[in-house]
């Protein structure tokens, strides 16, 4: 028999307009854009000053493969909105396929990151080379590393998506991955123009 | 005790206005450094970035709730 406490917190949960996990995320995806705009803040003390930058004798960024690579990154936001939508709709194998080509696409610009990196490292830019090369390290990789939590998210959501977890009406676990993933992807293209350029 | 924060906001009113070097903490630092655009862009950007973000989320519950 169900008690008459466990019918409220039915009727609570059923009328409940907002989801605590997802303003648990939004909270969280705002300390992380005060943490980034804090990053940002102190690059602006070095790129907008009429000292030199990048300053003499470093290697010159590879500006059109990161372009692709931001392109790649746009593209797996835009297969994940679109993921999300044919589930509503209720087409699981095309939301499937999305989904994995959402979470390659993630692991695309991952490795094509990291190959950027190896090559920089071996042209004498480190963390401890100079300024420059501490802030290019520390907002490319943070955000190289939100975007690793990103694809693990993703592995996650698609695994149990295989498990059948997510309906058209019920996939919250879909709906926190892709708020998160749209920060990720949404932040890159500001931080390439600021670096890159 | 209304009569005395008037008083008190006055003077403190009168002491800004009349003696803005005491109150700016350390003007020949930031002049002295030749990063200060920099410096002035950077906290540009970042002081109205925690309203924009509380206002953002204040908008986000409303229409949700």
């Amino acid at each position: 028999m169900i008690s008459k406490a466990a019918v409220m917190t039915q009727k609570l949960k059923a009328d409940r307009k907002i989801e605590p996990a997802m303003l648990g995320l939004l909270l969280f995806i705002v300390v992380e854009i005060m943490f980034f705009a804090g990053l940002i803040s102190a690059f602006l003390v070095f790129r907008l000053s009429p000292v030199q930058w990048p300053p003499a004798g470093q290697p010159r960024l590879p500006i059109e493969v990161t372009a692709i690579n931001t392109v790649v990154l746009l593209l797996s936001g835009f297969t994940f909105y679109k993921a999300i939508k044919v589930l509503r709709e209720g087409k699981k194998g095309l939301y499937l396929s999305l989904l994995s080509f959402t979470a390659l696409l993630g692991i695309l610009f991952l490795t094509t990151q990291g190959y950027e990196w190896i090559q920089l490292v071996k042209f004498g830019l480190s963390v401890s080379s100079n300024v420059y090369g501490g802030f290019f390290y520390a907002l490319v990789g943070m955000h190289g590393f939100h975007v690793f939590g990103g694809v693990l998210a993703l592995l996650w959501v698609l695994v149990r998506s295989l498990m059948g977890a997510y309906s058209p009406k019920h996939h919250l676990g879909v709906d926190l991955c892709r708020t998160y993933w749209f920060f990720v992807v949404g932040l890159w293209p500001i931080l390439f123009v600021l670096i890159y350029f | 005790m209304n009569k005395l924060t008037n008083t008190l906001t006055l003077v403190l009113v009168m002491w800004m206005v009349l003696a803005p070097v005491a109150v700016w903490a350390c003007p020949l630092c930031v002049n002295a450094t030749p990063y200060k655009d920099g410096l002035l862009w950077a906290v540009g950007l970042l002081i109205p970035v925690p309203f924009i973000l509380a206002y953002l989320m204040y908008g986000w519950i409303r229409r949700a709730a």
